[in-house]
């Protein structure tokens, strides 16, 4: 009896894998030839499946609707984010992306030397030219300001 | 999808949405785990909104933010305890007839077996019936268990086969092959 009782406790690991290969042979076969450690091995086994009818259950919508309501009307206290800047969630709608984009890329044409050329380029296309600059330069505009004074 | 801890420091800062999806995520077993222990349904409800509102305004305390599973079980299991010994309930669970797979035979046999299950459990001691559920249905490990319940690992194997004895008693009839 107090055998089986070993064995039993051994076979109730082996069925979680908690037992060596050695001890797993040893109580195996023991059960081959005992009637009621091999009942107990086989009603064990049987436990696990039909307990997945017995927990399982569906939360209820009550409990939904509770917590719910708990959060809307607890004023969440708000303090410093722990989360790495990079791992934070994106509150940043697309359209904003994409207008913040094409600002910056208007700018960005805008300000390139295509689009405004500096006072080197416009010197050496009016020498070139023969030509005064067509626009005035600092030099010029510093000159006439002191003029005016 | 984010990890719970990502999902805590949201809800530290304050962020609903991350709360809705850690909520979402484990009611369902936490909620299975607390009707196991207190075999009440509105009693299993009131602790696992408590055990919600307790993540909300204690989060920030929570120090192995990656052990945020570990520690609402234990935030339960707590608070299930309490319920047991303030014997705030106590009725039997009406239990729903599970839906079982069609074969008529079949089914009066799974319904025997669930039926027979239930009544043992019904008669196990509580912390008994907590290994079981850890056990067979939630298939934690022995250190997963320990971790949740803050027994020594022997315990922890001691409890499970004496659970398993104790059903084996009362479920041979039904579960003879």
């Amino acid at each position: 009896m107090d055998q089986c009782h070993n064995f039993q406790k051994l076979l109730s690991e082996f069925i979680d894998g908690e037992i060596s290969s050695d001890e797993a042979a040893r109580s195996l076969s023991h059960a081959g030839s005992c009637h009621e450690c091999r009942t107990f091995l086989s009603t064990v086994l049987n436990i696990r499946p039909v307990s997945m009818h017995v927990f399982s259950t569906r939360t209820p919508k009550t409990l939904d609707a509770k917590v719910h309501t708990l959060i809307k009307n607890k004023n969440p206290q708000i303090v410093a984010p722990l989360l790495p800047l990079w791992k934070r969630r994106c509150t940043i709608s697309y359209p904003i992306v994409v207008l913040v984009s094409a600002i910056l890329i208007s700018l960005g044409v805008l300000l390139s030397p295509e689009f405004h050329p500096s006072e080197k380029v416009i010197h050496s296309m009016a020498i070139e030219n023969d030509q005064p600059p067509i626009l005035p330069t600092i030099e010029v505009r510093a000159k006439a300001h002191m003029q005016v004074e | 999808m984010q990890t719970d801890a990502e999902l805590l420091y949201l809800i530290v800062a304050g962020d609903a949405e991350a709360f809705a999806d850690l909520y979402n995520r484990y009611k369902s077993e936490l909620y299975c785990y607390a009707r196991a222990l207190l075999r009440d349904n509105n009693c299993a409800e009131d602790v696992i909104q408590d055990a919600f509102l307790r993540l909300f305004n204690d989060g920030k305390n929570i120090r192995e933010p990656s052990a945020l599973r570990q520690w609402l079980y234990i935030v339960v299991r707590r608070l299930s305890y309490d319920a047991l010994n303030q014997n705030r309930l106590l009725h039997p669970l009406d239990e729903e007839k599970p839906s079982l797979d069609p074969t008529p035979l079949e089914m009066v046999e799974q319904t025997l077996k669930v039926e027979a299950l239930q009544e043992a459990l019904q008669h196990l001691a509580i912390g008994y019936r907590e290994v079981i559920y850890f056990r067979e249905y939630m298939q934690l490990s022995y250190e997963e268990i320990c971790n949740i319940t803050g027994a020594s690992l022997p315990a922890i194997k001691s409890k499970l086969f004496k659970a398993r004895k104790a059903l084996t008693a009362a479920l041979v009839p039904y579960f003879k092959e």
